[in-house]
């Protein structure tokens, strides 16, 4: 059968205190993922401890917010703010490093906040 | 302090034909930093799914990398099986698990060639190619296909194997134990691939948790992760720990992947043996509504995958957060302290498969 999962919503000032106290409890970064649907966007944070465990957080956004990066608690973030600037237009301050927006050269500039559903209208 | 130095690594480099890129500072011969950057082939596959079948989708998935091909259609069919809450038949989690451990052992034979090329060692590299060779004709044979198989759909798998061939496999798997332990003898014990491997981009334990290693990467330094262990699949029944190694070195690296051939083709001996007879499918009705978050173990680390789905037949979100994705960081980790000669091996020990990265 499925794991039983839970996405514990979170909010914008909480994230970095968030991602602190998932240290502290011996969790590590796994994955950062941005969704857009047409009726609302979220950033999917998902932490893993060395027994497996894993622990999701949800965090509502719009395009063009910006958000504090958690690369100062968990380095390897960088990657995944990084490439939700570059795919959904997300700004994240205080990377640990920023690519200004050269991390994907994609010909579309936010090409993943394009819904095809919006594209056809 | 000698004078600093950046030097441009890739994204074309004649010992790692991958677009990654790297600017690596040096101070004299010794590297002191490094910056990535990926993204010059970014194919946005995922977004895909706005426009194909939650079921059609599986074909694309597949398509995100040439090597862990069945392991990314086994991954994207497990996390709309989340969805549902479907569960398949045991054969079918078992033919799984059989096709996911060759994939293993082809894709770890694959690497140590590409190893033995780094280190200039041409036989050694064509000897681990031939041997790989041998597993691809088992996938031929049992799927139709030497690189994309297409055997997995939501609610089992398209194919079976019957008995005799499973029997066949073993004894082919028998012949592969036996050649791969000529050539990962030479990788263990050859004093100069220890000269190049021992001691060089040493990842302590502590760093490879902190920094999300994944796989062998993260193994090779220590820590007993291996997302097999969560039961998926047939794992569940098997009996096997995770192959570990503590000095976080490149050999270290280069000993959890050879160590795991041998682990694998186990695997594989024992799914023969337990396999049950059954159906290998359950029919699938109605279109997947929720989210789901998948863990698997790929050759290179953990995959992970994400899908929101809304009741229709397209899927809203899918999302592959690749080992090679992960290990990045990592690498950034290793490569202060070496010097600049050691970079190409050095990536290379991560195993990078930028095609899965620029999903």
């Amino acid at each position: 059968m499925a794991e039983v999962q839970t996405f514990q919503p979170v909010t914008a000032s909480e994230i970095v205190d968030a991602a602190k106290n998932m240290l502290n409890e011996g969790y590590r970064l796994i994955q950062l993922c941005c969704t857009k649907t047409p009726s609302e966007m979220d950033i999917i944070y998902t932490f893993e401890k060395t027994d497996l465990q894993s622990q999701n957080f949800k965090l509502p956004v719009n395009i063009g917010d910006t958000l504090p990066s958690i690369s100062s608690v968990f380095f390897a973030a960088f990657l995944y703010e990084n490439e939700i600037h570059d795919l959904y237009g997300v700004n994240f301050t205080d990377m640990a490093v920023d690519f200004k927006g050269t991390f994907y050269e994609t010909s579309v500039k936010q090409a993943f906040s394009i819904t095809v559903a919006e594209d056809k209208e | 302090m000698g004078e600093r130095t950046i030097i441009p690594f890739g994204p074309q480099h004649p010992v790692l034909p991958e677009p990654l890129h790297l600017d690596l500072i040096l101070e004299d011969e010794k590297v002191v930093g490094a910056v990535p950057s990926i993204g010059f082939v970014h194919r946005g596959l995922e977004k895909l799914v706005e426009k194909r079948d939650f079921h059609e989708m599986m074909y694309v998935i597949e398509r995100v990398c040439g090597i862990c091909s069945f392991i990314h259609g086994q991954g994207y069919v497990q996390t709309i099986e989340g969805i549902f809450d479907l569960e398949i038949p045991d054969r079918a989690k078992f033919l799984r698990t059989i096709w996911a451990e060759l994939s293993r052992v082809h894709s770890h034979l694959l690497w140590l060639g590409l190893m033995a090329d780094a280190y200039g060692f041409e036989s050694l590299f064509m000897h681990c190619w031939r041997v790989r060779e041998k597993i691809l004709d088992i996938f031929e044979e049992t799927t139709g296909g030497r690189v994309i198989f297409s055997v997995c759909k939501v609610g089992g798998v398209w194919k079976d194997i019957d008995n005799e061939t499973l029997k066949k496999i073993v004894e082919v798997l028998n012949v592969v134990e036996q050649e791969s332990k000529d050539l990962t003898n030479v990788f263990i014990k050859d004093f100069t691939v220890q000269k190049r491997t021992r001691g060089v981009g040493v990842l302590t334990y502590q760093e490879a948790i902190d920094v999300g290693a994944v796989g062998p990467t993260l193994r090779g330094s220590g820590v007993a992760m291996d997302l097999r262990k969560l039961g998926y699949a047939a794992y569940g029944e098997l009996d096997f720990e995770p192959i570990v190694e503590k000095d976080g070195d490149c050999y270290a690296r280069t000993l959890v992947r050879a160590r795991e051939i041998y682990q694998s083709i186990d695997l594989i001996r024992q799914c023969v043996s337990k396999i049950p007879d059954g159906e290998i499918d359950v029919k699938v009705k109605g279109f997947p509504k929720g989210e789901y978050v998948s863990r698997l173990e790929q050759p290179r680390g953990q995959v992970v995958y994400y899908a929101r789905a809304n009741g229709t037949k397209y899927l809203e979100r899918f999302r592959v957060r690749t080992p090679t994705f992960a290990n990045i960081p990592a690498l950034l980790k290793m490569l202060p302290g070496c010097d600049l000669a050691d970079v190409p091996l050095l990536a290379l020990t991560i195993d990078p498969c930028i095609s899965c990265t620029e999903r």
